[in-house]
């Protein structure tokens, strides 16, 4: 398979994942895209083994660097000023604050993972072994980490979706959610 | 030797052969090291250092 023939197939691939994401999250099926996220994966994985040519050089891997560096200063300061905003006007609309605190929390966790990978790759050289994995293996447990540090810090205020009703659980300090309460 | 053959040989895209060409492009000393064994040549008389 030649490269062109490689992206052509990954566009059709990204095309029919978001259009498969989009109408199973329009139809509250959550299970639907992580499916169809992990064959896509796989497909691409077993298409890109196929492909005879180089897929990516050094050049590439440069300008993908400055990029991502790029695209992280931009969303950190986007957020960033966002978070700010948002949580300045709290008292105009309670969710607010809840926005901006997962904004600040958003960049905090990039930022962390950011400084773990530079120590790392400054420590080590990048091919080296496959220590790649233990990098994997600790983005995957700190995110873990990070959604079950929300959930604990969270509390137990909130709304519960009883008989079609949302009912006050505890004393949150956020408005009902606006979706229907289906139970 | 086309730009094509000696982007396999080195083992990078044809598209960074061109951008080494028109001087857009600084290369890793690996890759220097492999474009001037390709071309039976040293690298500073390839780069006119």
């Amino acid at each position: 398979m030649t490269f062109k023939q490689y992206r052509a197939v990954k566009l059709v691939v990204v095309m029919i994942l978001a259009m498969t994401v989009s109408m199973s999250v329009a139809r509250e099926n959550y299970l639907i895209p992580v499916m169809a996220l992990g064959i896509a994966i796989a497909v691409l994985l077993i298409v890109r083994r196929k492909v005879k040519e180089i897929v990516a050089d050094e050049r590439d891997y440069e300008i993908s660097g400055k990029a991502a560096r790029l695209a992280m200063q931009i969303f950190s300061w986007f957020a960033v000023v966002i978070m700010l905003l948002l949580y300045a006007q709290r008292t105009i609309n309670p969710s607010f604050e809840a926005v901006a605190t997962t904004l600040a929390y958003s960049v905090m966790l990039l930022m962390l993972l950011y400084a773990l990978i530079f120590y790392y790759y400054f420590k080590s050289s990048f091919f080296e072994g496959k220590k790649i994995y233990l990098i994997v293996g600790l983005i995957i447990i700190m995110t873990l980490l990070f959604f079950a540090g929300l959930r604990l810090l969270s509390g137990e205020d909130g709304w519960l979706c009883k008989n079609r009703e949302w009912i006050k659980h505890g004393h949150p300090n956020f408005p009902a959610p606006s979706t229907e309460c289906k139970k | 030797m086309t730009q094509e053959e000696l982007a396999k040989r080195v083992g990078v895209r044809r598209e960074t052969i061109v951008f080494l060409e028109q001087g857009k492009y600084n290369p890793s000393l690996k890759l220097a090291l492999g474009i001037a064994k390709e071309l039976k040549t040293s690298v500073d008389t390839l780069f006119s250092l």
